[in-house]
């Protein structure tokens, strides 16, 4: 351990928890020890503060004890000849500093001062429904701060997948603008999240990046926290929540939560330019979490492994870095962090001239912006993927029938048709919606390219900057092959790309799509847990979850609503020995109840043994358990003899007295809890929810989200209950937030609930 | 333009360094700060005509980061004094071999 690092830690650490102390007597003595202290839609309170010590702060006076423990944890500085291992006190002054750090953005937060303001900065927003969307101007003038419950749920999948390997922990500013944004895009390639804070000599990489024009905002998986060290602190409340949320750890576990984030989440920190007291005694305490530090300048390292899996923290000073630019250093920096954490990354090769990567994929292209679009309100564009024999596909032919659009004046529109032709020994026709809905995710992985829907309702945007450095419509198609042959090698074996944009030719290929989407449509209804043998299992959040197993059937999709039967079947082609294994349904021992031999068997051998028997409907009798990725949670109000849905995008209170947040903490983690499951939205339109227990008749109250973004299927659920207007018979948060609303309105509005046999 | 250095204790971390900048920034003829968090330094560039070393260092002391002021923070936090029980080296080495030795192998629970 390096007394250098162990005294600035401290030191820095005595300093920051006297300071936090301060600034708490003076929010006592000014607000009172009543006043509500609360991070923004979260359920776990002030994270770090709940991971590490139990408590759940909700008021200032709450506080007080934190600080307490925080002081407990301080030492002297190390003396100047008292030779000594430092590692034990600079690790617990680094614990100490992260609680002070929270302590004081929980008084910013009562002050009115977070999220930060930072004029003329905007972030980008989060909605994929309509990019010319104004809504999002309102959080003009404010970085990011805490990351939401909703998004880190939405995120789960992608961590535990793959998809996202890890975050960095960005602190201060890199050495020219030049330098930040290649950095940036570097660890977007790789699909990193980032997050950003510090400053040096008050200049951000915040204020280089917003300088350069590059878009920060969840949706490009680049997250402003603050312009200073202590902003950090939501890095590691990111971290603590992804335990608590998704490994069913409990505040207080430190211990648990630290070794999960060691040896599960790929993160680490980047401390760019200076570092000072307060950044090594940030650094001292996410150690703790088992992340590495990766300095661009010239500090003492820490190089054996321990506390972290590789070093813990590595110097790299950024001139001395080898390359022929600053360009090819930054790179080599990256590549270098990656190393040192240990992060899995897997990026395929496409031949484009524009940066590629998930970290793309939500970029939004305003209509200022835009070089032309393909579909929305002007014109049409379809997608359509097809299976054909192996001697009818010519791998690697792409074809653009019709002019391109270099003549199309800027901000104009096309038509515009993709068809995907592909053939493999192991294709089968099941697998082409699958495949074709991938589209949606490689085009938009295409920095400066906005895809939004899927099939005959696509809308593309191509930005102009993307059209500036060559992008054409051909390259559509190498990023359709190149991805096609990279993500479903073992299905795909030949992939040809034809691209419509000759009127006549479009008009009689969207017939062909047409007539295929409808076989299909079909083919979805007929397909019910009946008319099949074997369910699928889906264990891909075990990483996260260990004791979570999802048995997805064709009338059950998987609870993150990113995984049907077919999805599955597809992915078990794809990768045998994967998490999607066939699951025989085997003796059926009362299948109007959900149970099958196959799948008990299955969840007990796969859940460590801990959920013994798991019914594929029910909620209140051995319910399916949940890994943290649900969208929706349903929940019994005993009360109303009915259930309420929430969804994760809805955070206001419902009448179980509880938010989507809180309520997750007890759904998720792979706990098997009767009358609370997480589920996936689309599984509320099949005829198999909550069947053993009186089906969607029960619900009694759900989120209007759920009532908006699925109007059409609710409205068919209605129809086949017998009962047209039984949608309008639900509450939802508009008019009921509490139990005690709930039972008159349901009176009111002659729910069916109230006259179904007790629930309980 | 003339240059005066001083040496700031209490900025010990980036958020000090941008109060002291937007302190420094809004005297009338202060043209350029330098605040370095990791050597406690700031270094201002100033108008002689408008300003004055002594007005400088008054306004640093006025937004609360006077030079050569520190922290009042207790040199040894209370019960790590030196022969408090935290110091016995053998019984504190013993713990954290232990807590190693547990660790070990841990990967597979993770």
């Amino acid at each position: 351990m390096s007394r250098y690092i162990a005294t600035r830690a401290i030191r820095g650490a005595n300093r920051i928890v006297k300071e936090a102390e301060d600034l708490f007597e003076k929010a006592l003595a000014e607000h009172g020890p009543d006043t509500k202290v609360a991070f923004p839609n979260t359920g776990y309170y002030l994270p770090v503060i709940l991971g590490i010590t139990g408590t759940e702060v909700e008021r200032l006076g709450g506080l007080k004890p934190v600080l307490e423990h925080a002081r407990s944890l301080l030492h002297p500085v190390p003396k100047e000849r008292f030779w000594t291992p430092y590692l034990g006190e600079a690790l617990d002054c680094g614990i100490a500093t992260l609680l002070a750090e929270e302590v004081i953005m929980g008084i910013r937060f009562v002050y009115g001062e977070q999220p930060e303001r930072l004029p003329g900065f905007r972030l980008a927003g989060g909605t994929f429904t309509s990019p010319d969307e104004s809504a999002q101007e309102a959080i003009e003038g404010r970085v990011n701060g805490p990351i939401d419950d909703i998004q880190l749920r939405s995120w789960g999948i992608q961590l535990v997948d793959g998809r996202m390997p890890g975050f960095a922990a960005i602190i201060g500013a890199a050495k020219s603008n030049e330098v930040a944004v290649k950095i940036v895009r570097e660890l977007q390639m790789r699909n990193i999240l980032v997050f950003l804070c510090g400053n040096v000599n008050g200049r951000s990489i915040i204020h280089q990046l917003m300088e350069e024009g590059v878009e920060l905002g969840y949706d490009t998986y680049t997250v402003p926290f603050g312009t200073d060290t202590i902003s950090a602190i939501y890095a590691a409340g990111f971290a603590t929540r992804a335990a608590l949320t998704f490994g069913g750890k409990k505040g207080g576990q430190t211990r648990e939560i630290f070794l999960y984030n060691k040896f599960r989440v790929f993160a680490f920190g980047l401390a760019l330019g200076e570092v000072d007291d307060l950044k090594y005694a940030t650094a001292g305490g996410v150690i703790s979490y088992g992340f590495p530090v990766i300095a661009d300048t010239v500090i003492p390292e820490i190089l054996p492994t321990g506390v972290t899996q590789y070093e813990h923290v590595i110097s790299m000073p950024f001139d001395d870095i080898e390359g022929k630019d600053d360009l090819e250093r930054a790179t080599r920096l990256v590549q270098r962090c990656i190393e040192v954490r240990g992060v899995k990354v897997k990026i395929a090769e496409i031949p484009i001239p524009i940066p590629y990567g998930s970290a793309f994929e939500g970029e939004r292209v305003k209509r200022a912006d835009m070089r032309i679009e393909f579909g929305g309100k002007y014109s049409r564009a379809f997608e359509y993927l097809r299976m054909r024999g192996l001697d009818e596909v010519e791998d690697g032919k792409i074809e653009i029938v019709g002019p391109g659009f270099e003549d199309v004046e800027e901000g104009g529109y096309m038509d515009l048709g993709i068809v995907v032709e592909v053939a493999g020994r192991k294709m089968q026709e099941d697998f082409e919606p699958v495949l074709e809905r991938q589209i949606h995710y490689f085009i938009n992985g295409a920095s400066g390219v906005q895809h939004i829907g899927q099939r005959d309702i696509a809308w593309i945007r191509v930005s102009k900057s993307a059209a500036e450095k060559g992008l054409t419509l051909r390259h559509f198609g190498d990023i359709l092959y190149a991805r096609f042959h990279s993500d479903f090698e073992a299905i795909v074996d030949k992939v040809q790309v034809t691209i419509y944009t000759e009127p006549e030719e479009l008009k009689k290929w969207l017939e062909i799509a047409r007539a295929a989407y409808d076989v299909r449509n079909k083919r979805l209804v007929e397909m019910t847990d009946e008319s099949v043998d074997t369910f699928y299992s889906c264990t891909l959040c075990q990483s996260f979850a260990p004791n979570h197993v999802c048995v997805v059937s064709p009338e059950r999709l998987g609870l993150c609503g990113a995984y049907n039967w077919l999805d599955c079947k597809a992915s078990h082609q794809i990768n045998p020995t994967g998490p999607n294994q066939p699951v025989p349904k085997g003796e059926p021992l009362d299948s109007d109840q959900g149970y099958w031999q196959g799948p008990i068997n299955f969840v007990y051998e796969h859940s460590n043994h801990t959920v013994e028997r798991v019914s594929m409907y029910s909620i209140m009798e051995n319910p399916m358990t949940a890994c943290g990725c649900f969208e929706c949670i349903a929940m019994v109000i005993p009360e109303a003899n009915g259930i309420m849905v929430v969804s994760r995008e809805d955070p206001s209170m419902t009448p179980a007295g509880m938010t989507f947040s809180t309520l997750a903490g007890m759904a998720g983690g792979g706990l098997q809890t009767p009358g609370v499951m997480g589920v996936g939205k689309y599984y509320l339109a099949s005829k198999k929810f909550i069947k053993p227990d009186g089906g969607f008749k029960r619900v009694v109250w759900m989120s209007s989200f759920l009532k908006e973004s699925m109007a059409e299927e609710l409205k068919a659920v209605a129809e086949r209950e017998g009962d047209p207007d039984l949608i309008d018979r639900i509450a939802d948060e508009r008019y009921v937030t509490t139990v005690e609303e709930l039972l008159p309105w349901l009176e009111e509005h002659d729910h069916p609930a109230l006259k179904m046999p007790p629930i309980l | 333009m003339e240059q005066t250095t001083y040496k700031v204790p209490k900025m010990y971390a980036d958020h000090h360094v941008k109060a002291v900048r937007d302190a420094l920034l809004g005297l009338d003829g202060v043209e350029g700060v330098m605040a370095s968090a990791a050597f406690k330094v700031v270094r201002v560039d100033y108008n002689p005509d408008l300003t004055s070393p002594e007005a400088i260092g008054e306004k640093l002391r006025a937004a609360g980061y006077g030079p050569d002021e520190d922290w009042e923070v207790p040199s040894v936090p209370e019960g790590k004094e030196d022969g408090s029980p935290w110091f016995r080296l053998i019984g504190r080495v013993t713990e954290t071999n232990r807590a190693d030795l547990e660790m070990s192998g841990e990967f597979r629970l993770y």
